[in-house]
């Protein structure tokens, strides 16, 4: 059953006024399919209310239609003439047509050729300056238990804190030297912190302990502290209490 | 005789007042003629349904027993006639095998009449529906405008506007209401 028909049922004995306003502007401009539209005459040659609404709206198009007959339909369109020349001149629409407009530079031979050369000059670069990944020099990195001062970063380093005129010459071999320090660090802090959980620990070596594994509680913004041993309190104090020492 | 109802008219008529009919014509000819063209699409048969329609009240008169008001009746007489009128159409097509396309197609011909009063009356009616029409709000007047004009359909109008089909619809019909009590507030006046 179709809405129409629904409505119609709904409004059979016509003691409201129908609802069919809708359709009515349908019917009246000829947009109801066959079948709806001799359910609607059907309707409308017994419903008072929807005749009269009916001759009413007809009446109000009626007036358009004619309106529109008589003062614009005479009406000659109108010449167009569009100035190329004027219309020509490049619009700066923004940075996204600004962008555009580069996309499409990009597209000539020379951009390509030029975008290769650039990209192949980065590629040697990055691979003539690339950080040593190897094992660190023996002679430049601390041993584990060695207390390691801050400010002396660089073992090459004076004791002023100034990198001797070698480093400063060399600046391919500051990367590796910092990296293999920051290595130890990381090592000794490890130990260090191991060291402070021994501690801590029952000194019962018969009773196993259970590997525990971290589990990540659910924080609310919290930070929570164990899941970075690099940040432990006590280390930090240690380090500088070295330092002042 | 301007001056009485249109149910005192119908009094007079039933008596043989022709000129008492002729004004219940005068009245409601436009609004007769426009129901027909709602129903029919063609200004000319809108026309001859319109003709046919006041012969028929004429004829029956008698029968109007005052129940409902004048305009109803004329206008159920009016529905009846564009009815009839469809279905001889509608016959006339399947026996000449469709020498017309069935379609409600709008044809333009020249106005019924065409003398100087009626052409004045005419141009105040338009400057009264072009002030109703840039009366309605916005949204209403743009569907007018999109259906009478660019003459797009429901769905049409439906997919520009981003609205649902049900929208464009009632938005029409408010629209033609408006209208209809902005021009009923007004009315011309003939010269």
């Amino acid at each position: 059953m179709s809405d129409l028909e629904k409505k119609m049922l709904n409004n059979e004995h016509h003691i409201i006024s129908c609802e069919l306003g809708s359709e009515i502007v349908a019917y009246l401009y000829g947009e109801l399919s066959p079948e709806e539209r001799s359910l609607f005459e059907d309707h409308l040659a017994d419903c008072m209310s929807c005749t009269d609404e009916f001759a009413a709206a007809s009446n109000a198009r009626f007036s358009v239609f004619e309106w529109h007959k008589e003062e614009f339909v005479p009406l000659a369109t109108p010449a167009f003439s569009i100035p190329y020349e004027q219309a020509a001149e490049p619009v700066r629409a923004g940075w996204f047509a600004g962008l555009g407009e580069l996309l499409a530079f990009a597209r000539s031979p020379i951009a390509i050729a030029a975008s290769l050369l650039v990209v192949l000059s980065l590629g040697a670069s990055v691979f003539y300056f690339a950080p040593f990944t190897g094992t660190p020099d023996k002679s430049s990195v601390t041993a584990p238990d060695q207390k390691v001062p801050a400010v002396a970063v660089l073992p090459n380093a004076g004791e002023s804190g100034v990198l001797p005129a070698q480093a400063v010459d060399n600046p391919k071999a500051q990367p590796r030297v910092v990296k293999a320090i920051m290595t130890t660090k990381n090592k000794v802090r490890t130990q260090r912190y191991q060291n402070l959980t021994a501690q801590n620990t029952p000194n019962d070596n018969s009773i196993p302990v259970p590997f525990k594994k971290k589990v990540k509680k659910p924080s609310l913004g919290t930070y929570a502290d164990d899941e970075d041993e690099s940040l432990r309190l006590a280390i930090l104090f240690d380090e500088i209490g070295g330092i002042r020492k | 005789m301007t001056n009485l109802t249109d149910e005192q008219l119908v009094e007079l008529a039933v008596r043989d007042d022709r000129d008492a009919f002729g004004e219940i014509v005068r009245r409601w000819e436009r609004k007769i003629f426009a129901l027909c063209f709602g129903m029919l699409g063609r200004e000319d048969d809108a026309r001859d349904a319109a003709q046919e329609a006041f012969i028929a009240a004429y004829k029956n008169l008698k029968n109007f027993r005052g129940e409902a008001r004048v305009s109803s009746w004329l206008h159920r007489i009016a529905v009846n006639q564009c009815l009839t009128t469809k279905r001889r159409q509608k016959t006339r097509a399947e026996d000449h095998l469709n020498d017309e396309d069935g379609s409600e197609e709008r044809v333009f011909i020249a106005p019924l009449m065409n003398t100087p009063s009626s052409r004045a009356e005419k141009a105040e009616r338009m400057n009264l529906v072009r002030q109703a029409v840039g009366a309605l709000p916005t949204d209403l007047r743009q569907v007018i405008v999109m259906k009478e004009f660019e003459e797009m359909t429901f769905q049409e109008i439906s997919d520009t506007l981003e609205l649902p089909l049900s929208t464009v619809k009632s938005r029409l019909y408010t629209a033609l209401k408006q209208l209809r009590m902005r021009l009923e507030r007004t009315p011309v006046e003939v010269v």
